[in-house]
């Protein structure tokens, strides 16, 4: 166990301790680039306002900024594989930026920002697959809401992210296309089903990315990949554009190598969308107010506010390095002025079924659409069952095809009642829970994942498994509830140890909480920064 | 058991404050590392008499998935295992508890009643397979199933 | 919509017909002219059932009277509303009937990946007010479902409905039977009524090897209406379903065009000897365009059920789609139903709850215009005879014109004889309907007015009304210009008639010795001298007077 936690005002800045070297590695692990990276004296400073700065003083160009992520897609793609395709335009885009401060024109806050979008999100003309099969050489007529509102505001998208297909796997290597590695052990997951834009943050391959959580799938990728992944609130981003996995619980989430930076994606993307009825019409606040500087902290700077470690979350079958960095970071809480308490959920060890009921379920009706008819891949019969069966039979990957049958199964006369009834019943009560655990915390606090990332191949075939690793998020999402995932601590594992993620829930549309507590918490960490070992310098 | 009184409200719960100090905090808590997972406790079998298991030709008919002799093989057993772990919500007591059909959201967002065109329509067309210009081709259909 | 209006008032423009002949007339008009059947359909049913080899041979039409008297149909219908909204249900395509193939399609309607539905706010409306038309209970609360099936014209692999929460429930209607088939009112219950979407078009060309699909009516909005099953024959089937196509008329939900396919229905129907409880096999019949088509289809569909009960194969009566087979007429089986159809419905995760408030419900209350069984109501109350009744009330819009006529203060009598009779024979020879005339309401007013107040005769009137209809202006005006005005003095008439007389002694003196008849010449030849303007009474009166006088 290594521990990164220190309390504040008392950062050693040490870097991360590297338990193996491996040779593999090796030869990238450096330091980082001195223009993108925080130096490790100091903590991380969010990319987006550095952008903003660097772009308004003429310290840099848009076209600069984006040739060097290119140059970093370049050099660390072929061992990284997390984009399924990168846009020919980013240059085109940066000029474009560029040509509006050189005429002294207003831009956008996300200008020049460099930006990943997960592959099951819509972009107008530009590939999208969801990693499926199915939908090969798919390119939507349409941007996501969440994309439309990226570029209005100036953001650049550099290419659609790697994932497990439709969003259905907690590891990215049921893509049907590649496997993506973890940048901080090439021969570890980077979790999923956001694995890409959750590796390409890590690698550096892009400076924010977005992606979508039904169960975990930011979060959870977040901590395999030591960055910070941010859930909102359901209802509080649109989901108009991002293929539906199951209807009822999937988000459009952020990631960033800090907290600000997730914090003013989310922003960006947040808001009620008439394309979405299940949009919420909540006031958006502006979050950038809650990243101020470490200079202005108080001694404590989260005086007061209560904090409850959900008892559930470190029993049995918990390893033991993401118990301790769990506890530690409850103890930096504490030192930062929280009020520690632990709660119980005792609907929460039945949140897993529950979740993968009507996770299934929903799938297998969300995907009926994919029938070979309109769009995507079809296998032409005489026959129209045939073509039916045979587009989605070889569209549809493995843990998809499982995932419909059970759905299917789940939902039949006869088996409704027993199955999806009572596991939105079950629902019930989990949220029950969370609204007693909340009225009396501020936020909640457990593990992302209940281990650091894990080798590829090693859970591929035991579904029960795998699905096992989804208990610490999959709840927030039955409840609805906004999380985030920020680094706290590495375990041993990789070349140079692995990042392990604390998870942070609120109350229903509180993501300004979370964003306050988890900036303070990120900024004061000792040996923040959660930089993987391989990456090379941007040329 | 996942039934083992835990569901008992969460209110009714007695919470304890830990007012203690980061460095007996661990111990305090009692955290222990343990070889089982938490799944592991439901690899019992919640199998419910009433409820047969899952036909995996059948459901493939039903969601037109075409499956080889092979992939059957291999995702038979894994579904089963599934279906009989989903079998431990059986045991839960929810009587009286309203299903939470949908996240919690506002009700309406409704949309006026003023047409629109689509414009990228172009586009829309030309990612369908089989177009003959007009209509979109299928295999012939005589009576709907 | 005119040559709707022209099937259904087309058969009206004889106001005094023999029974057997108003028979007919109204078989067709409450039903449709455009399969008009100059049998009754219980014997039309007999007839075709000859050819079949179930049916026994030689089955007098008595003898099958027989067989029925026995059984007793019990018929529920399935109506598909087509609502006339600007929009598709869930997105902004346009909802207009006869687009070009696949133009009217977006994302959402074409189940696009990432695509989401949202309800329009006119959907729940015009759900609202035919629930409350239909006297139903609604649900403050209610949502939607995925009805979930694989079919080329459905693109979501799923269709959004209600399921178990319908938007309203619990109402009823009441029908007029017409007097031919013995009168009448009957109500029938309402199980529900509930809002979804339409799927698009599978068309099946002969020639090629394969089948085409249009998307343009995918998403379209429906409300289906449900009825219990308190219906007993074909007859009551067409008058309940010719009474959707009024209510949704008079809402202006929905065109109710069954030639469009803007209102369909799906009658289930099974038979069972008279006094058994449990219902028998139920038989679902579909490809009904026409209310004369339901009604003819169910009783053939009752005959055939009857028979096989009274041959003791009721064995052979299996749950089934049937085919109304309009070239044939009768129904053939489109497809045995093997169990129930599992269309796996769950709630649907991308629309919120319906909420309504009872502000909102009752505002729509307050705007409902008046519905065909008050319209029919108030006519009855207002003393005219039904078959008057049914006829203004069927057509909304000459409803809402004779309404205005009398409102003008007209006679009420009159103004549903001229509707009735000269009127809805122009429309019919010109092919138009009520709202394309020129003459007004107003005018229609002033022209009964005229009459009754003797300014102008019956005849003139009628000359008139001819020119009005066409070309439109004022009685008044074409009065003036025409110097039409009734002659009403006597002594003016008398005038005349003694100038007739006087120059007619030939005439006179064969009237003196007897021969009477003569008195129309006369009559005849003082209408012409006052180029029909003399008052008639009048002038036969004071005739009578100068024929009669002994001088």
């Amino acid at each position: 166990m290594l521990s990164t936690l220190q309390p504040p005002r008392s950062l050693t800045l040490l870097p991360f301790r590297r338990l193996h070297g491996s040779k593999t590695i090796a030869s990238l692990a450096s330091s980082s680039s001195p223009t993108l990276d925080a130096s490790p004296a100091s903590p991380p400073q969010s990319q987006i306002l550095a952008t903003r700065r660097s772009l308004l003083s003429g310290e840099t160009t848009a076209s600069e900024i984006a040739k060097s992520y290119l140059s970093r897609i370049r050099l660390t793609e072929p061992q990284l594989k997390c984009f399924l395709h990168v846009s020919e335009n980013v240059l085109k885009d940066a000029q474009e930026i560029d040509e509006r401060i050189s005429r002294g024109e207003e831009v956008g806050p996300l200008a020049g920002v460099v930006i990943g979008v997960k592959d099951n999100i819509c972009t107008e003309g530009m590939p999208s697959t969801a990693a499926s099969r199915i939908l090969e050489h798919y390119r939507p007529p349409f941007d996501a809401t969440a994309v439309k509102k990226i570029k209005e505001m100036g953001g650049i998208v550099v290419g659609k992210t790697n994932m497990d297909e439709f969003g259905m796997g907690s590891t990215t290597e049921a893509s049907a296309f590649q496997v993506t590695a973890n940048p901080w052990d090439l021969t570890r997951v980077p979790g999923g089903s956001s694995g890409g834009s959750a590796a390409a943050v890590a690698a550096r391959q892009c400076m924010v990315s977005l992606g979508s959580d039904t169960g975990g799938s930011v979060r959870q990728p977040a901590s395999f990949c030591g960055v910070v992944g941010l859930k909102p609130t359901y209802g509080r981003v649109s989901r108009f554009g991002l293929m539906a996995y199951a209807s009822s619980l999937d988000v459009i989430g952020c990631f960033g190598s800090t907290v600000a930076d997730a914090g003013m994606l989310l922003h960006a993307v947040s808001g009620y969308d008439r394309f979405d009825s299940t949009s919420s019409k909540q006031d958006v606040p502006e979050f950038q107010s809650q990243f101020v500087s470490m200079d202005s902290f108080e001694s404590k700077p989260l005086k007061g506010v209560r904090v409850g470690l959900i008892r559930e979350t470190l029993e049995e079958g918990v390893d033991s390095g993401v118990r301790s960095a769990t506890q530690e970071a409850a103890s930096h809480l504490e030192a930062l002025g929280c009020v520690l308490t632990e709660v119980s959920l005792p609907s929460f060890s039945l949140g897993l079924p529950a979740y993968y009921v009507i996770a299934s379920s929903e799938s297998s009706s969300n995907l009926s659409r994919y029938d070979g008819v309109r769009y995507g891949n079809q296998v032409m019969a005489d026959e129209l069952n045939k073509l039916y069966e045979c587009s989605r039979g070889e569209g549809f990957g493995g843990e998809v095809k499982m995932r419909i049958l059970m759905g299917t199964y789940a939902l039949s006369a006869g088996y409704y009642d027993a199955y999806y009834k009572r596991a939105q019943q079950v629902r019930t009560l989990i949220r029950k829970d969370f609204k007693a655990a909340l009225d009396q915390n501020d936020i909640l606090i457990s593990p992302a994942a209940p281990s650091a990332a894990y080798k590829i191949g090693e859970k591929k075939d035991d579904p029960l498994a795998m699905y096992a690793g989804d208990i610490m998020t999959v709840n927030v999402n039955l409840a609805g509830l906004p999380a985030i995932v920020l680094p706290c601590g590495l375990v041993e594992g990789g070349p140079s140890g692995l990042p392990v993620g604390l998870q942070m829930i609120g109350a229903a549309f509180d993501e300004e909480k979370l964003l306050k507590v988890g900036h303070i918490f990120e900024q004061t960490l000792k040996g923040s920064g959660f930089v993987p070992p391989m990456l090379p310098n941007v040329a | 058991m996942a039934t083992r009184a835990l569901l008992a409200a969460v209110s009714a719960c007695p919470r304890r404050r830990i007012g203690i100090k980061s460095s007996t905090f661990s111990s305090s808590l009692q955290f222990q590392r343990q070889e089982s997972r938490i799944i592991a406790r439901s690899f019992s079998s919640y199998t419910n008499s009433s409820l047969s298991l899952p036909d995996i030709s059948r459901l493939a008919e039903t969601a037109r998935i075409s499956l080889t002799p092979a992939e059957i093989e291999e995702c038979e057993p894994k579904i089963r295992q599934v279906i009989d772990w989903f079998g431990q919500l059986q045991q839960v007591d929810v009587n009286c508890v309203e299903p939470a059909i949908r996240a919690e959201m506002e009700g309406g967002n409704l949309r006026e009643d003023a047409p629109q065109t689509f414009e990228n329509r172009d586009s829309i067309r030309a990612s369908i397979p089989s177009f003959d210009e007009t209509y979109l081709k299928v295999p012939k259909v005589l009576n709907k199933e | 919509m005119s040559t709707t209006l022209f099937r259904t008032i087309q058969p009206n423009h004889f106001t005094l017909l023999t029974n057997a002949l108003l028979r007919t007339r109204r078989t067709s008009r409450h039903i449709s002219v455009r399969c008009q059947t100059s049998t009754t359909t219980q014997q039309s049913s007999s007839q075709q059932q000859q050819p079949r080899t179930s049916a026994p041979k030689n089955h007098g039409s008595n003898k099958l009277d027989e067989i029925l008297k026995d059984y007793e149909a019990v018929i529920g219908i399935e109506t598909h509303v087509q609502l006339s909204t600007s929009t598709k249900a869930f997105c902004s395509c346009p909802n207009s009937y006869g687009s070009h193939p696949n133009t009217s399609i977006c994302p959402v309607c074409m189940g696009l990946p990432g695509a989401l539905p949202v309800l329009s706010s006119k959907v729940v409306d015009f759900g609202v007010r035919l629930g409350l038309a239909l006297n139903c209970s609604l649900s403050l609360k209610s949502k939607f479902d995925r009805k979930q099936y694989f079919y080329p014209d459905l693109p979501k692999g799923y269709q959004i409905s209600q399921f178990d929460v319908p938007i309203a429930s619990g109402g009823y209607v009441d029908v007029d039977i017409p007097l031919e088939f013995g009168g009448g009112h009957r109500r029938f219950g309402i199980t529900r009524v509930h809002m979804e979407e339409d799927a698009g078009k599978l068309l099946h060309s002969d020639a090629g090897d394969y089948s085409q699909v249009d998307l343009n009516r995918a998403g379209v909005p429906l409300l289906e209406i449900v009825s219990e099953p308190d219906i007993r024959s074909g007859v009551e089937a067409a008058e309940y379903g010719s009474e959707m196509q009024r209510i949704v008329r008079y809402l202006g939900v929905s065109n109710g065009n069954m030639q469009e396919g803007s209102l369909r229905c799906d009658v289930n129907i099974s038979i069972r000897p008279i006094g058994q409880a449990e219902f028998g096999t139920k038989v679902e019949i579909k490809n009904l365009n026409a209310f004369s088509a339901m009604s003819r289809a169910i009783d053939y569909e009752i005959t055939r059920q009857a028979l096989l009960y009274n041959q003791g194969q009721a064995d052979q009566i299996v749950t089934e789609t049937r085919l109304w087979d309009e070239g044939a007429q009768k129904t053939v089986t489109m497809r045995k139903k093997e169990g129930l159809a599992d269309y796996r419905y769950f709630p649907e995760p991308d629309l919120p709850e319906v909420i309504l408030t009872q502000e909102y419900v009752d505002s729509i209350r307050a705007s409902l215009p008046e519905l065909p069984e008050a319209k029919r109501r108030r006519y009855e109350a207002m003393g005219l005879g039904i078959q008057d009744v049914l006829f203004l009330a069927n057509d909304v819009s000459v409803a809402e014109y004779f309404d205005e006529v009398i409102g003008k203060g007209a006679d009420v009598k009159s103004a549903a004889n001229w509707l009735m009779s000269d009127i809805a024979a122009y429309l019919k020879n010109e092919e138009l309907s009520i709202s394309d005339v020129k003459l007004t309401p107003q005018e229609l007013a002033e022209l009964i007015a005229a009459i009754k107040d003797e300014t102008i005769s019956g005849k003139i009137g009628k000359q008139i009304l001819f020119e009005l209809l066409a070309k439109g202006g004022t009685v008044q005006g074409m009065i003036k210009e025409k110097d039409l005005v009734q002659i009403t003095d006597p002594v003016e008439i008398e005038k005349m008639i003694m100038k007739v007389i006087s120059e007619s002694p030939k005439q006179l003196e064969q009237y003196r010795s007897g021969k009477t008849k003569l008195q129309g010449f006369f009559t005849g030849q003082v209408m012409k001298m006052s180029k029909g303007k003399a008052n008639p009474a009048l002038l036969n009166k004071i005739l009578l007077e100068k024929l009669n006088a002994k001088d």
